[in-house]
């Protein structure tokens, strides 16, 4: 029929205009009255006749208006109300319970609110660019899949540019990074050097000014530069003139010509400029250092994209077998490049959430069953009154979702409020890497979330007490509600089983959180290869217009190293080219001379250049050989340490020491190990470490480098210092990302990724065992409760009050069996998801397991300790005059 | 709760209504005139059940209302069928004919 559809829609218009109707219908009622008296006067009847014959013809008319209701359906509305104020009457009338339900349901929605903005911000909500499933990171990978994404080499990102016909556009991208001069204190910037089609190929368009023109990437252009909307506040005060001005960068003038809107997708990048393709790049392809992004071509899919470009990676070997041999590419969908890495945990934090809400839901239908036991005297009556089964459970289930109401609201603010507290934790690492989550909104998508969860929420909560009501005889409810029993036993074994589901998901909380807290314990234990304590580290950076000659920054070292070797209070000072565990590197493919080694399979090495008893004041230990020192000037033999992973992977059955190896980055000089020194971990304290060598600064000048100092009580002391010092020899050379080491740990990006996502599931786990604890303890003491008689009886004849607290306490250990030996096979399943989140520790950790099996029958206990006293206190001539 | 009496049979009421308004558009007064004259007085059709069939049926999307002036230049509500009104009446009153020959027929041979 086709009206059906729009049915409901009618009866709610009808009901909500009520009155209108209602008016509607007496103005028809008193024109068929009128025409009726007209009708009776012309048959000969005395007016007032006419009118009392007309009006006894009609009948009752408030039956006729009932009548008219009840066939537009209105009646279901005004029950509908009238369930809702009944409701809202009942939860007024127990304002703790009320309380109570609320903000156990508003914990278990907030909670996935909270992280579901997060999964929607990093995974759902599109990225504001045009056509972003298109958009993919073009990377080079060994066809052995020996490596994993690899950065492309120069020279063929200029062949697939010029080759490729399933990509439309392809850009390259690199970091870079320049001392800002002027006016004002210098400072070291970061941003990025991007073809100049880059924003054309992101469908980005700056807010002021314009973006590169094509020309703009070639060596001969002029230096211009486009700014973030967050850089431009912050050093130029949003100067809405900037257009056109000179900002000096690396000593030289840019012309600023951009500035992009304030909602662009920029990490830690400052600014823009274009990426410069030097001449001699063309034949580079050695160097893996270009990240290249590139639009799909529309009618090709991603698949059949890397299909061609692989072809070409195989063509560009055969012309080129030297250096691309067993090289291919690998497409990344844009999203998955810059949000994957977050999704492992996502997934877990999102699994754990749920797991709470339906905690947190149990917990509520559980306080729902209890309140419906003093109430079943009067379900009963109305149902003996012929009230409909399904209008009671209708009312129940009103009732749990008005708490889910109320419970997503207060949820919703939790949400925002928690929030403001992650992001403000947020690792900056991962703010580099999506800088999307730098604010997460709740929006439509994330609100519709929230109200399936609410409506979930209300059918959890109020299936079980409306079942409850449902399967219930009046009769026998009537008499047994008479003789003072409070709960049926149908209704206590649905609460003890919500109880034991309740227990049995805490524990799958707890053990994924001990593992993960362990792993995170392990991690942080972890050696790191040198001596962390009172360490200060702090970056500086030449400016290549200043430092044209190796001479000049050789100087430059000397100097500084003696200054702050100077400074009192420091007990060692050095420098290397980057501090371990920064998230930075400086790798190099590298040879070992009188080894037949094809070059393109030449091993890569993190090649660092090294102050002077760089190891003594890391406190690393020195394996074999020599140390570098002030004797490996730039005139002395060339010489390198290596670590002993090197050692041991390059050098398995010989001595390092004597050997040549050339680093291709620098120059093809070979140079002599002169010593083996400890590993010490460089990206991530979770990985091995990669191999190393190190360079005296002498023989290989770099003009970036990060300054470690050891002092004798606390670094921070020495920052002012060391600054001064830095100044006196330089005043134009940045000081930036000061620290102490352990910051500089602590900040490390797997470990913020792992210790953030780590305490949260702490949290998370903690509040499932203060709502399993609440259950068991409400539980127990409706049992008590119940039993109080029994209990009496008991005492009287003779039974001892640790009798009657071990019989509670049994009857909770009870329950407490019955969910671990539900939630022990489901954990050990479900713990075999998050293996890729352990550290140190098995699945099966049987220290974790343990300790929750300890847990949580403690915390059973404890939350019984009342009901127990309680029992335990029954006097028994009083329970037995109960009845 | 209704005290109407049982005049017409469950149903027919809506069917005759119906019908009627397939000619006209129609107040209901006139509905329940033009049924008693038709049938010569053999039907009456009680207000108290006009009223609700009357709603029932523009609930159901079979007529539709609106204000209009009576004969005598009053304000009047009136009915008119709707398009699936049309298919309704169609169908309940070859549901009807074949009920009452049904009936007819068990009349005269049973």
């Amino acid at each position: 029929m086709a009206g059906s559809r729009f049915r409901f829609w009618k009866s709610l218009f009808a009901f909500l205009q009520e009155r209108r109707l209602e008016n509607d219908l007496d103005a028809e009622v008193s024109f068929h009255l009128e025409m009726q008296i007209r009708q009776n006067i012309e048959s000969g009847m005395h007016p007032e006749e006419a009118r009392y014959a007309a009006r006894r013809l009609f009948g009752g008319l408030d039956q006729l208006k009932e009548q008219c209701r009840d066939e537009r359906r209105v009646n279901f509305f005004e029950s509908l109300i009238s369930d809702i104020r009944q409701g809202l009457r009942q939860l007024r009338r127990n304002p703790g319970f009320t309380i109570t339900a609320a903000a156990t349901l508003a914990l278990g929605i907030g909670v996935n609110t909270a992280i579901f903005s997060i999964v929607n911000a990093a995974l759902v909500r599109p990225l504001p660019f045009a056509d972003q499933d298109r958009l993919v990171f073009v990377w080079e990978t060994r066809s052995d899949k020996s490596s994993g994404n690899v950065p492309s080499a120069p020279g063929n990102f200029l062949d697939w540019r010029a080759q490729s016909r399933s990509l439309a556009a392809l850009a390259a991208t690199a970091d870079t990074e320049f001392n800002l001069t002027g006016e004002q204190e210098p400072e070291r910037v970061t941003g990025g050097a991007v073809s100049a089609n880059y924003f054309d190929l992101l469908g980005m368009k700056p807010a002021l000014g314009r973006a590169f023109r094509p020309d703009e990437d070639l060596p001969s252009a002029a230096p211009v530069v486009i700014l973030t909307h967050g850089f431009w506040q912050r050093r130029f005060g949003g100067d809405p003139a900037i257009i056109g001005k000179k900002i000096t960068l690396d000593a030289k003038p840019h012309t600023v010509i951009g500035v992009l809107p304030g909602e662009s997708y920029s990490g830690l990048e400052q600014f823009y400029v274009p990426f410069v393709m030097q001449p001699g790049a063309r034949e580079d392809r050695y160097g893996h250092w270009l990240g290249v992004i590139a639009r799909v071509q529309s009618g090709y899919s991603i698949e059949q994209a890397e299909g061609e470009m692989n072809l070409i990676a195989r063509r560009l070997a055969k012309d080129h077998p030297q250096t691309n041999t067993g090289w291919g590419i690998h497409l990344v969908r844009f999203r998955d490049e810059v949000a994957g890495f977050l999704r492992p945990a996502l997934l877990l934090l999102l699994g754990a959430v749920g797991f709470v809400l339906l905690i947190a839901c149990a917990n509520v239908s559980n306080l729902l069953l209890a309140r419906a036991a003093p109430r079943q005297r009067e379900m009963a009556i109305r149902l003996a009154l012929g009230a409909g089964r399904w209008r009671l459970m209708r009312q129940l289930l009103t009732e749990s979702l008005l708490l889910s109401l109320f419970g997503a609201a207060l949820g919703l603010l939790a949400a925002r409020w928690g929030l403001n507290i992650l992001l403000t934790a947020a690792p900056r690492a991962v703010v580099a890497q999506f800088p999307y989550l730098k604010t997460i909104p709740i929006d439509t998508v994330v609100l519709s979330f929230t109200i399936i969860l609410c409506g979930l929420a209300a059918i959890l909560c109020g299936f079980t007490p409306a079942l409850h009501v449902s399967r219930r005889d009046p009769q026998q409810t009537l008499q047994a509600a008479s003789r003072g029993s409070t709960m049926s036993r149908f209704g206590q074994r649905v609460r003890a089983a919500l109880v034991t589901a309740e227990l049995g998901l805490a524990m799958i909380l707890l053990v994924g959180a001990g593992l993960a807290l362990r792993s995170l314990l392990h991690v942080v234990e972890v050696n790191p290869g040198f001596n962390p304590d009172h360490l200060l580290t702090m970056r500086i950076s030449l400016s290549p217009a200043n430092y044209k000659e190796r001479r000049h920054m050789i100087h430059f070292h000397e100097e500084l190293i003696r200054g702050l070797r100077s400074i009192p209070g420091v007990v060692n000072a050095s420098t290397a080219t980057v501090a371990p565990l920064s998230g930075m590197g400086h790798p190099s493919t590298f040879g070992i001379v009188d080894r037949q080694t094809p070059s393109w399979r030449a091993p890569t090495a993190q090649a660092l250049s090294i102050g002077p008893a760089y190891f003594a004041t890391m406190g690393a230990p020195l394996l074999a050989g020599r140390a570098l020192s002030g004797e490996d000037t730039e005139k002395a033999p060339k010489v390198a340490l290596v670590n002993a992973t090197l050692a041991r992977s390059f050098f398995p059955n010989e001595d390092p020491i004597g050997k040549k190896i050339v680093i291709w980055r620098e120059s093809p000089e070979p140079r002599e190990i002169v010593g083996v020194v400890g590993d010490l971990r460089d990206y991530a304290l979770d990985r091995p470490a990669w191999p190393h060598i190190y360079l005296p600064f002498a023989h290989n000048p770099q003009l970036e480098m990060s300054v470690v100092m050891r002092a004798s009580s606390d670094p921070l002391r020495l920052i002012a210092d060391a600054r001064r010092v830095i100044a006196s020899i330089d005043r134009d050379v940045p000081v930036f990302d000061v620290m102490t080491m352990h910051e500089l740990i602590g900040n490390s990006p797997t470990l913020a990724l792992r210790r953030v996502p780590s305490l949260l599931m702490a949290v998370l786990a903690g509040a499932a065992l203060l709502l399993a604890a609440v259950g068991i303890a409400g539980v127990m003491s409706s049992m008590v409760g119940q039993r109080t008689q029994e209990i009496g009886i008991r005492m009287a004849l003779g039974a001892a009050r640790s009798r009657v607290i071990w019989m509670v306490l049994r009857e909770s250990l009870k329950l407490v069996s019955i969910g671990l030996a539900i939630g022990l096979p489901l954990s050990l399943v479900l713990t075999r998801l998050m293996t890729k989140w352990l550290f140190g520790v098995e699945p099966l950790d049987a220290v974790t397991y343990l300790s929750v099996l300890l847990m949580l029958i403690a915390v059973a206990l404890i939350s019984c300790y009342l009901p127990a006293r309680r029992a335990a206190d029954v006097d028994p001539m009083t329970a037995l005059r109960f009845e | 709760m209704s005290q109407t009496k049982p005049d017409l049979l469950q149903g027919t009421l809506d069917l005759l209504v119906l019908r009627v308004l397939e000619l006209e558009t129609m107040h209901g007064w006139g509905i329940a005139q033009r049924i008693q004259q038709v049938s010569q007085e053999v039907l009456q059709v009680n207000q108290g059940s006009l009223y609700p069939a009357l709603h029932r049926l523009e609930y159901q999307g079979w007529i539709r209302s609106k204000w209009g002036a009576s004969e005598a230049n009053r304000k009047a509500k009136f009915y008119e069928l709707t398009a699936t009104g049309r298919k309704q009446l169609l169908a309940e009153r070859s549901n009807w004919e074949r009920y009452a020959t049904a009936i007819a027929r068990v009349l005269r041979t049973a």
